[in-house]
């Protein structure tokens, strides 16, 4: 196996358990941390993939830069916003309609 | 967490690595490689990191979209803030409740300053040439600010100024002045001329590195200090 697809593969592996973590708990900060693996799966394909045979290309790289920090703003804004809600709520999750 | 949502996200999570995967392994190449195209595009872009070149050259929209993404989520944080009236007032009365008031922390941040000054400045330059740029030497900057702001420092951005507001949004203003004055020479949006790309891009990576730096610790600084259970 070539080193591109086992970058390739692992993303896949992190971003199917990120998302079944994100289904499974309902804790914003978890939901938060399960969320930001999902994507840093979705990096690690974008930047393993586009290497096949040949040499780093630097289009995917400056994408995934580019997401990285899209990524980090709004981590840094949805943690405000649980702060905030749990100042106001004293919750941890989001009020679910049918909670059984 | 009760059996059937933890059944039903176990299944759903196999179904997306079975999913995923199937694409991965029978991806088709494509016909075309754009590494070359771009090696080939680097002598007209102004500067010698392919990287960067993609970034404020060939896909500066990306760019000037990001730093749109990052002013919003600034701005939403900022509006998010402590809505009480008289911490807005007074410099003295800045939320410091996550102050850490140690000799050893005041003493380490003012040697770390002119450092990682820097740092920033230096990898600003770098840029050009190899890994490095306005994002990198933004974050060091941003994390300069959250040191200081650490500190117990009650100056600096977003203490009571507005120049920390000026600061903000100064690189989206000057990326999408220089992105939009290339109209007025009846060229597209965004395509520096060649003679001039190096110094265009130097300068809008500049503002952006500033900008990024203080909007990254206007995110911090406007996450509500812990035990601050206000409503």
């Amino acid at each position: 196996m070539s080193a591109e697809l086992w970058y390739a593969l692992v993303g896949v592996v992190l971003v199917a358990a990120a998302f079944g973590a994100f289904m499974a708990h309902t804790h914003l900060l978890r939901r938060l941390l399960a969320f930001n693996i999902m994507g840093t799966g979705c990096f690690l394909i974008l930047v393993g993939l586009a290497q096949h045979e040949r040499a780093p290309d630097p289009i995917p790289q400056a994408l995934v830069l580019t997401g990285i920090v899209v990524a980090v703003a709004s981590t840094a804004l949805a943690l405000i916003l649980f702060r905030r809600w749990f100042a106001a709520t004293g919750r941890t999750t989001l009020p679910e309609e049918d909670d059984g | 967490m009760n059996r059937a949502r933890a059944f039903a996200s176990g299944a759903l999570s196999v179904g997306m690595a079975v999913m995923l995967g199937s694409a991965v392994l029978t991806r088709e190449f494509p016909p075309f490689d754009l590494a070359v195209d771009l090696a080939e595009g680097i002598p007209r872009s102004g500067v010698a990191h392919p990287i960067t070149a993609v970034l404020l050259q060939f896909r500066s929209y990306d760019t000037l979209l990001e730093i749109a993404v990052l002013l919003v989520a600034v701005v939403v944080a900022l509006a998010l803030r402590d809505p009480t009236p008289a911490d807005e007032s007074s410099p003295e009365s800045v939320i410091l409740d996550s102050v850490i008031n140690t000799p050893v922390l005041t003493s380490l941040t003012m040697t770390l300053l002119p450092l990682m000054t820097m740092t920033a400045v230096y990898l600003l330059w770098a840029g050009a040439f190899q890994p490095g740029g306005a994002f990198q030497a933004g974050a060091v900057l941003a994390a300069l600010g959250v040191l200081w702001r650490v500190s117990g420092r009650r100056t600096g951005p977003f203490a009571a100024n507005r120049w920390s507001h000026v600061a903000l949004l100064a690189g989206f203003a000057g990326f999408l002045a220089a992105a939009t004055t290339t109209l007025l020479f009846g060229r597209p949006l965004l395509a520096w001329p060649s003679s001039y790309a190096g110094a265009i891009i130097v300068a809008i990576e500049t503002v952006l590195t500033v900008s990024i730096g203080i909007s990254l610790l206007g995110l911090f600084a406007s996450a509500p200090a812990p035990g601050d259970e206000r409503v």
